[in-house]
């Protein structure tokens, strides 16, 4: 326990040292805590018109910051709404995907042989296909609900962990206290759950990171194709089709929301690489 | 005449974890038409040093010291002229046969380019040429072969292949890098006899890198053991086998399997592992490993210095007979 | 090889039916139907339409029905573009995307690669730097951000060129689409290439190459090259997924009438047999492009060839 305990201690300061990293971690937290608690604190809802303002551009001194939208909603509220949802839905397909990938992986790799071969010839054909046309069928089914978009998003963002959680789940099955957990009696789904996944975790850890802006990037295509998150509800994408639609006169409206979405895939992946390069510095 | 004069040869890798010295202050004479082998334990330098002879250091090594061809400095050269001196001046075969020819390009083509890299010759002399070339390594019919990729061959018409893509420009010295090691026992004899042949027929120099002091003895004229980064005996190949005076070389001869031995008997080898590279404290790096060694050894590093004929860098020479 | 692809298009049918069934289950088992945005039909009115369009027959005739009208090239009919099936849709959408696509495609091999070489041969100089901060914005930046904005720049800032129309044969026309569509592809290819490339300049054939004096240019081209492009064309196949996926987007910025534009109606209107129409041609044209990849691949590595010898 002291050992792996250590690794982890060590994995923390190779982190620390990770300027890019770092700054990203920082960035995301705050728009973390300006996406939960921002919006109460400001003088305008989300779906609140200012008829004074409709279509401001960003100034201080009008109280909008980063101006209002056609009517007259403020942008700076707006976007933090949007960022809200788009990572709230992010994050529960994260989870979805982690859950279905990491027990179809650990699984796989544990039994081997021939249900190995089969679960994974069915993770290659579909890995084959499109993924985003299977997430367009599901929203039509689902009925473009927000609360099962990100179940459709989930689930087809699993194959990825599936895959390398079966590698090396396979990898952990070899090692001694795996063996001595077979021959101590324990049956499968102990040994999956309680000896081969807590192994998988800095893996899991990494891929979930890399996999969040997957997620936000699928999302906001939706919402912006209209397919995704529907008015009056804002998120990252459908804000940015709004602003797509007005950017001949009022070019802020787009490049607010657009802008806040760079820079959170931008942070995620430069912690995702940062988190890998601490946790398993033998890669690269 | 000497063709390859190697004058304090230093090699050392840039590593993220620091600076690690491979080669030390190492001199070395090839002559024309000679064949040397160079005999040492992996990580010894010998590769190494023979690699920077050639311009062909991994990009984050780092050679100090000088290396002549035919009198003309090669370390420093800038790539466009060592690709004219590699060819018909440095032929190099390595080791890893499979590894050393092209996978997508047919073998006919690759012989081809090697001679029209130098020679302004037509395709299809260039083929005849290799086709030839192929016949007196004596790959079984070479015509056919032309046409095949490397991986349709067997590892060891590979390396005849490989030996004979060097041979093309018809290399003033070649280097064999181990070209045995990665054979079966068989083929090894085969290739080695291939070699001697080469030389008589084709009269190039030789330098031979190896740590089977086994094909030396019928092929080197003159042998020079090296040992963690630097030489440790140089002496002509005769006298080496008969008297030994370095107790690694003596070591290394020993431990060579013998027709004569009762089978039963364990093989001799050396006790112990050479020090890892960078790892070397003061005094004589295989000290901690030798049986002669005194106070002096562990203090002060015996330097390279002629003994009689041959040249040694050791405090405790034996002579024959006894220790000194 | 002929035997090879036959064999492999063989292959890919029961993956294509496989598909087929899937979404057409899904979209069956869809709460509430095609019908339903029209407001309060009357029950006899629904009642016919579902008849007209075998709604109202058991689920396994239904996509009996739908697997022998494939068969025979017919999708269906449209549920909302009344006057038209959905086999005319494809057929007018169809030339707009392919041709979009294969020329972001090209776009993208062309640009990326030699990108990619440049950066691998000038290792840690500027050069390199520079191309790998630019592909990591390319890769980064969602083309639902590139496509507006390139818009805005371009088409109506310096007004060089159009922001939408797909007049046939404008070039014009085409530049905005298929650059936008092409710059992610071209951003990982350029980062694939480079790595890849990096990798064989230091294998041993290439060691071997240099100690028999190729020449540097022989060696880059000959021997470094396509030793290096297979992971690129591995990358062919997901880079059609991102083309095809991408241009769902770009076909509704630009206003251009393709498939994209379609398939995304027709989840608006919950359309299900254009949709479905949609995806059993997306995943055709993947297969097929999978196919060609698997080729080419053959084409670059003697090994893999068919009936090689291993």
């Amino acid at each position: 326990m002291n050992r792996s305990r250590g690794l982890w201690a060590d994995a923390g300061r190779r982190l620390a040292a990770n300027r890019a990293a770092v700054a990203s971690l920082v960035i995301l937290a705050l728009l973390c805590v300006l996406a939960a608690v921002g919006p109460a604190f400001s003088a305008y809802a989300p779906d609140e018109l200012d008829w004074e303002m409709m279509g401001v551009p960003p100034e201080l001194g009008s109280g909008h910051w980063l101006g209002t939208d056609r009517l007259g909603r403020d942008l700076f509220v707006r976007t933090l709404h949007g960022a809200r949802v788009s990572l709230a839905i992010a994050l529960l397909a994260t989870l979805v995907s982690l859950l279905i990938g990491v027990t179809w992986g650990a699984v796989a790799g544990y039994a081997g042989g021939r249900a190995d071969a089969l679960l994974m010839r069915f993770v290659d054909v579909l890995y084959a296909l499109p993924h985003i046309f299977f997430v367009i069928v599901l929203t039509v089914v689902f009925d473009r609900s927000p609360m099962l978009l990100f179940i459709a998003i989930g689930a087809v963002g699993w194959l990825t962990m599936a895959r390398v959680v079966r590698g090396q789940a396979m990898a952990l099955m070899q090692r001694e206290f795996v063996e001595a957990a077979i021959a101590s009696g324990a049956g499968p789904s102990r040994i999956i759950f309680r000896h081969v996944v807590p192994n998988l975790l800095g893996t899991v850890i990494i891929y979930a990171t890399l996999m969040i802006p997957q997620m936000i990037l699928i999302e906001s295509f939706l919402s912006f194709l209209g397919i995704g998150i529907q008015e009056p509800l804002a998120s990252l994408g459908n804000l940015i089709a709004d602003g797509a639609a007005e950017m001949e006169t009022a070019p802020w409206i787009l490049l607010v929301p657009a802008t806040c979405l760079v820079i959170i895939v931008f942070c995620f992946n430069f912690l995702g690489d940062g988190l890998r390069d601490a946790l398993d510095p033998r890669e690269r | 005449m000497t063709l390859l004069e190697i004058r304090n040869l230093s090699v050392r890798f840039v590593t993220p974890s620091g600076v690690v010295p491979a080669v030390n202050d190492v001199d070395l004479d090839i002559g024309d038409g000679q064949c040397v082998a160079i005999v040492g334990e992996s990580g010894s330098g010998k590769t190494q040093t023979l690699l920077a002879s050639a311009g062909l250091l991994a990009a984050n090594g780092l050679a100090s010291g000088s290396v002549r061809f035919a009198g003309a400095e090669i370390l420093g050269l800038p790539e466009r002229q060592l690709e004219r001196l590699r060819g018909p001046g440095i032929g190099y075969v390595f080791q890893d046969a499979l590894g050393s020819l092209t996978p997508h390009l047919r073998i006919g083509d690759q012989l081809a380019e090697s001679l029209q890299a130098h020679r302004e010759v037509d395709r299809a002399t260039a083929l005849v040429e290799a086709r030839r070339m192929l016949e007196q390594v004596h790959v079984p019919d070479a015509a056919a072969r032309l046409g095949q990729y490397p991986h349709e061959l067997s590892g060891g018409t590979r390396q005849r292949v490989a030996i004979a893509a060097a041979l093309m420009p018809q290399p003033r010295l070649l280097i064999a890098d181990e070209p045995t090691t990665a054979l079966d026992v068989t083929v090894q004899a085969q290739v080695v006899d291939l070699f001697r042949e080469l030389r008589t027929e084709l009269g190039m120099a030789l330098a031979l890198v190896t740590h089977d002091l086994g094909i030396v003895a019928g092929l080197a004229e003159r042998v020079v053991v090296m040992y963690a980064g630097s030489i440790v005996e140089e002496a002509d190949t005769s006298r080496l086998f008969r008297s030994p005076a370095h107790p690694y070389t003596a070591g290394l001869i020993e431990a060579l399997p013998r027709l004569d031995d009762d089978t039963d008997a364990p093989m001799r080898t050396i006790a112990g592992v050479p020090p890892p590279p960078g790892m070397v404290s003061a005094g004589c790096p295989f000290a901690p490993r030798c049986a002669r060694r005194s106070e002096r050894c562990s203090v002060d590093s015996p330097v390279l210095a002629a003994h009689g004929s041959a040249k040694l860098a050791c405090h405790h020479p034996a002579t024959r007979g006894g220790t000194a | 090889m002929i035997r090879y692809i036959v064999r492999r298009l063989l292959g890919a049918i029961p993956t294509l039916l496989v598909i087929v069934v899937l979404s057409f289950l899904l979209t069956r088992l869809a709460p509430g139907g095609p019908f339903d945005e029209e407001q309060a039909l009357p029950p006899e009115i629904r009642a016919n339409l579902e008849r007209a369009y075998g709604l109202d027959q058991p689920l396994h005739v239904q996509l009996g029905r739908y697997v022998a009208g494939l068969l025979r090239g017919d999708f269906g009919p449209s549920f909302k573009f009344k006057d038209f099936s959905v086999t005319e849709l494809i057929a007018t959408g169809l030339p707009v995307s392919l041709k979009l696509g294969a020329a972001a495609m090209l776009l993208a091999v062309a640009i990326g690669i030699p990108f990619g070489m440049l950066s691998a041969l000038r290792h840690n100089q500027f050069v390199d730097h520079a191309v790998m901060a630019l592909a990591v914005l390319g890769i980064a930046v969602p083309i639902f951000v590139v496509a507006p904005l390139g818009a805005l720049v371009f088409g109506i800032y310096l007004q060089w060129l159009p922001v939408a129309g797909w007049a046939p044969g404008e070039i014009r026309d085409m530049i905005l689409p298929t650059v936008t569509l092409a710059l992610p592809v071209i951003a990982y290819v350029a980062r694939l290439t480079r790595g890849s490339m990096l990798e064989t300049l230091r294998s041993p054939f290439i060691r071997a190459a240099r100690a028999r004096g190729v020449p540097r240019g022989r060696l880059v081209w000959r021997h470094a090259l396509p030793a290096a492009l297979t992971p690129v064309v591995s990358y062919l196949g997901p880079a059609t997924a991102a083309v095809l996926t991408g241009s769902l987007v770009v076909e509704t910025i630009f206003g251009l009438p393709g498939l994209g534009r379609y398939l995304v109606q027709g989840a608006l209107n919950r359309d299900y047999t254009l949709v479905m129409g949609m995806v059993v041609v997306y995943a055709s044209i993947m297969i097929g492009l999978n196919l060609l990849v698997d080729v080419a691949y053959a084409w670059l590595d003697p090994r893999v060839r068919p009936g090689a010898r291993q």
